[in-house]
């Protein structure tokens, strides 16, 4: 009983409105959107590709402090996932757990299939860079990306092949006699790529790399590390806070609150269709819209709204409260009849100019239609819903969900648990 | 706790050895902190124990429960010590403290001309034995002194003359703690104080004093702590004047009466555990006060203030080398009074009781001895402590235990290895009277300093190194060799001089533990003095300053080119 409610709970925000109590309903913590999950899950049964990681209600306690809450988890070969959260959420106790530099409570980790839970950090194949970058200040970049190989006492001729052959790939020809200290932060972190890359793990895990990074800096190198990781094809495991990032580089996220995976999924996934109000809230900004009687209301993105200099039939009257200057966009804050709470809209800064959206100017409002695409996907999503119970009355559950959703993948069904993809 | 964790039915339950893991790294790992460990106790934990024991024993081994300490305090003429040890200890440490922070105010809060000149005078003492100042100060007030009608107190001989020599020798201590306090305030408070318009009075009580509150209680603490426990000058200048220092020294060397010695050292142990545990507290309250955004205060001129600041400098400046110089000129002096023609004379120790210059030559041994096996362990155990992942409460008492010796004196711990070492049925009997034991007993009676000094170091480097060297897979001793090592020589340099100078300069705890071939420059200065021969008394102590000094500025240069080396890849040149 307890749990049926709970899930209710989640799925659910209420918002007030003009005509009453709208609700917005997220997709069910225990089903994904069939639209979008059908084409990658016929994908994974027909491929054989391995996982890679694969984490089994793992927990994670500090003396009474439940720092990761059953988290399961599977990643595969060859996929780059971020850890997407605030700070203290979890996501950098969870990458330290994978690495085997802090130790799990409870659960199973298997890396590559293999079960390694209890085996500390140097009996499991990873390599790893830090925000800081932790470089060898004393040893030479060529030093430093050859630091491991030295260590398995290699012929000297193939330490040097592969050494200049990983600071070739990380763009840093000609500073292979550089110490760190002589480096830029970007070169530096460049070369704690290089370093963790030079004994050929199966598994890279990235802890906030961009994060000390100059803007500029930090958005060239992050299509960098995209390309290279297309490149040379390794699982690849990033924890970061900024959102932009994560979508950008991501073949998926994983959004941590709490210590638990709130939601994961492709980063379109994660953000038109956020599965609750704080991936929804954390990942942009959202509106909540009652649109049309008897249809749910749904998150409305801000740039999802076109705004008008002249009325039509499907355009609401709006009055601008405020503009805010972004540079190519302006954020204005919109009042409307049709809403309670005041929107808020991302208009191109050059339609602004031209068609005066000022403060306190009157205009008219427009959804993309992509909304009443989502909406309606909503609505098909929530009658199918509807018909769930009648089924499992008769049926047992394996079953019914076999002949309710044949479609979909077998992974998705028989997990209980919202967090298994 | 369990209770929220779903039992999961399809992982096997993981067996105890399993999750010790014992690889051979792991291996490495648990010998290294049990090796450290067994050290720690042979050294340090079993030879207080012993000397507990032996408090409970009459001369003759049997066990007489509290009777020596009641013994001890129902005579008039040992409790005595206690009162007169309080008074010095109260009187003494008022003094330096008030002395040594106005000179720190001077260094760090005013624009004095030639500060590196005075910060350098104010040092000496450091590299003296403590015996020096005493005896400098009776050349100058003693009964043929040159100034004896100048002394405004009845005798030099008594608590005035240790109050005195004793402000000279630990007057660079307070200095170095109240002037870091000093240093660490943030400049942003005085500019707030200024801009909310408070006058510089307000300002010193309001800003700079709750400031430093911390330092001069922790100075306050060591500071009381050096004073009751040194028992060098006491003796030399002490005169009627008893202490709980000189009274187990005169227990022990003189009546032979090991029981009372023991009884004495754990009363002496009393206030330096108090002052210990104050530290303690002080240490873990400061910790939070500067932070990486703290600026650092610079001082503008201002001509009264800086007048006031080099005046009060130059004095202090002229009392420290007027004591150094009278023990230099003393000790070239013919014969005082009588013959006033300089010579080396009193140097040739060959020629008197004492030790002779083998005593100098064994001081420069022992000294280089405690240098390289102080350091190597210093570096050792505070990487233990700090950076082995393994046992982390086993580590945690590692460090207590490397933590305590401050609070030990060195007469007390040099009797407890009496107690420990001498003991027929103990194997290690064999290094008593050897050059091992004051090595030993000297790395731990200055443990103290270097492991915080090491533990400061490694908690500088970033803890990311060590992940990143298991996630390579080399084991962690490699990269303590090619990492950690050359990041911390700055830290292990200063270790290594710390326990030369200080090796050289002690007597308390080797005073008891010398041997027939193994005696020390330091003892030879107490014991020439103690036998009336004060000059080549004077003549000692100068040659440990002039080594020490020489040892420093040589060591000094050697750090430099070293460090110099190291340049490019610390800086970036």
């Amino acid at each position: 009983m307890n749990t049926q409610l709970d899930d209710k709970m989640r799925g659910q925000a209420v918002i007030k409105s003009s005509s009453g109590c709208h609700t917005i309903n997220y997709p069910s913590a225990k089903h994904s959107y069939n639209t979008h999950t059908t084409f990658r899950d016929l994908m994974t049964n027909t491929t054989t590709q391995a996982n890679s990681v694969e984490l089994k209600s793992v927990h994670k306690y500090y003396d009474q402090f439940h720092a990761l809450k059953d988290i399961n988890l599977t990643i595969r070969e060859g996929e780059f996932v971020s850890f997407l959260g605030p700070s203290g959420c979890g996501k950098t106790t969870l990458l330290r757990t994978i690495a085997g530099l802090e130790n799990c409570t409870d659960g199973t980790i298997l890396l590559a299939g293999e079960e390694v839970s209890h085996k500390p950090a140097r009996q499991r194949d990873f390599g790893i860079v830090f925000q800081s970058y932790a470089l060898f200040p004393n040893l030479t970049v060529a030093e430093n990306v050859g630091y491991a190989l030295k260590s398995q006492k290699k012929p000297k001729q193939q330490i040097k092949a592969r050494v200049s052959e990983l600071i070739e790939l990380v763009g840093l020809n000609g500073m292979a006699e550089r110490f760190p200290a002589q480096l830029s932060g970007g070169q530096q972190q460049r070369v704690a790529l290089a370093r963790a890359l030079a004994p050929n793990p199966k598994l890279l895990l990235l802890d906030e790399p961009l994060s000390a990074l100059d803007a500029k800096v930090r958005h060239n190198l992050r299509a960098e590390l995209k390309a290279l990781q297309k490149k040379t094809g390794i699982t690849t495991i990033m924890v970061t806070h900024d959102q932009e990032e994560a979508l950008a580089i991501s073949d998926r996220i994983a959004v941590l609150n709490h210590g638990e995976i709130e939601q994961i999924g492709t980063p379109d996934e994660i953000y038109t269709h956020p599965s609750t109000d704080f991936v929804a809230e954390f990942v942009g900004t959202i509106n909540h819209l009652p649109l049309t009687k008897n249809k749910p209301a749904i998150v409305v993105r801000p740039e999802w709204i076109k705004l008008f200099n002249s009325p039509s039939e499907q355009r609401h009257q709006c009055i601008i409260l405020a503009t805010e200057y972004r540079g190519a966009t302006t954020r204005l804050t919109l009042e409307s009849e049709a809403t309670t709470e005041p929107l808020f809209a991302d208009i191109a800064t050059a339609d602004c100019k031209l068609n005066h959206f000022h403060t306190g100017n009157i205009a008219w409002f427009e959804l993309h239609p992509l909304v009443y695409q989502l909406q309606e996907e909503e609505s098909q999503y929530n009658e199918q819903r509807a018909t769930e119970p009648l089924i499992k009355q008769t049926q047992s559950r394996n079953s019914a969900d076999k002949s309710t959703n044949k479609s979909t993948n077998k992974s998705t069904n028989k997990s209980t648990n919202k967090n298994t993809v | 706790m369990s209770q929220q964790i779903s039992p999961n039915l399809q992982h096997q339950p993981v067996s105890r050895l399993n999750v010790l893991n014992l690889d051979k790294e792991n291996l490495i790992r648990r010998v290294w902190l049990l090796t450290l460990i067994s050290i720690l106790a042979c050294a340090l934990v079993l030879p207080l124990g012993a000397l507990f024991i032996h408090s409970l024993q009459d001369s003759d081994k049997n066990w007489v429960g509290f009777q020596n300490f009641v013994n001890y305090l129902t005579n008039p003429a040992l409790t005595h010590s206690i009162g007169n040890t309080l008074v010095l200890g109260a009187v003494a440490t008022v003094i330096i403290i008030s002395l040594a922070f106005t000179f720190a105010w001077c260094m760090t809060r005013t624009q004095v001309v030639g500060k590196s000149v005075f910060k350098g005078i104010a040092y000496i003492p450091l590299l003296t034995p403590s015996l020096l100042s005493a005896i400098s100060l009776i050349y100058w007030f003693g009964n043929q002194g040159v100034l004896k009608e100048w002394w405004p107190f009845e005798s030099i001989y008594g608590l005035s003359g240790i109050v005195f020599a004793i402000s000279f020798w630990a007057f660079p201590h307070a200095l170095i703690i109240l002037t870091t306090s000093l240093k660490q305030q943030d400049a942003r408070l005085y500019e707030a104080s200024e801009v909310l318009g408070a006058n510089p009075w307000r300002t010193f009580f309001t800003v700079t004093l709750p400031g430093c509150k911390y330092g001069l209680i922790s100075a306050t603490a060591v500071i009381f702590t050096l004073v009751v426990t040194d028992f060098g000058i006491a003796k030399v200048i002490g005169g009627q004047y008893n202490v709980l220092a000189t009274d187990i020294y005169k227990q022990v060397i003189g009546q032979q009466n090991f029981s009372m010695g023991a009884v004495v050292s754990i009363v002496l142990l009393v206030p330096a555990l108090i002052t210990f545990m104050v530290d303690q507290w002080v240490q873990r309250k400061q910790q939070s006060m500067f932070d990486s955004k703290s600026i650092v205060f610079k001082p503008q001129k201002d001509k009264l203030r800086d007048g006031f600041g080099f005046v009060y400098c130059s004095l202090i400046s002229m009392v420290m080398l007027a004591v150094i110089l009278m023990a230099g000129y003393s000790s070239l002096v013919t014969f005082w009074p009588y013959d006033l023609s300089l010579s080396l004379n009193n140097y040739q120790f060959d020629m008197m009781d004492g030790g002779g210059w083998g005593a100098f030559a064994n001081s420069l041994i022992m000294s280089a001895g405690t240098m390289v096996i102080g350091t190597a362990f210093i570096f050792l155990s505070a990487y233990g402590c700090q950076k082995i992942d393994a046992w982390p409460k086993l580590r945690k008492a590692i460090h207590m235990l490397s933590v305590i010796p401050s609070a030990v004196p060195g007469l007390v711990l040099g009797l407890s290895y009496i107690f420990f070492f001498n003991a027929p049925n103990n194997p290690l009997n064999s290094i008593y009277g050897t050059f091992l034991i004051l090595i030993i007993s000297s790395v731990i009676h200055f443990l103290t300093v270097g492991h915080l000094t090491m533990v400061t170091a490694f908690k500088q480097l970033p803890g990311e190194i060590e992940s990143v060297s298991e996630s390579l897979k080399v084991p962690f001793y490699v990269t303590m060799g090619r990492v950690t090592l050359p990041m911390t020589v700055p830290a292990i340099l200063e270790v290594g001089i710390y326990l030369f100078v200080n090796s050289m300069t002690t007597v308390s705890a080797v005073v008891f533990l010398y041997g027939v071939d193994t005696m020390l420059a330091s003892v030879a200065v107490l014991n020439m003095d103690d036998a009336g021969d004060t000059a080549p008394a004077a003549a000692m102590a100068m040659m440990i300053f002039i080594s020490a000094l020489a040892v420093k500025l040589l060591y000094s240069s050697f750090s430099y080119l070293l460090l110099k080396r190291t340049d490019k890849w610390r800086h970036g040149r």
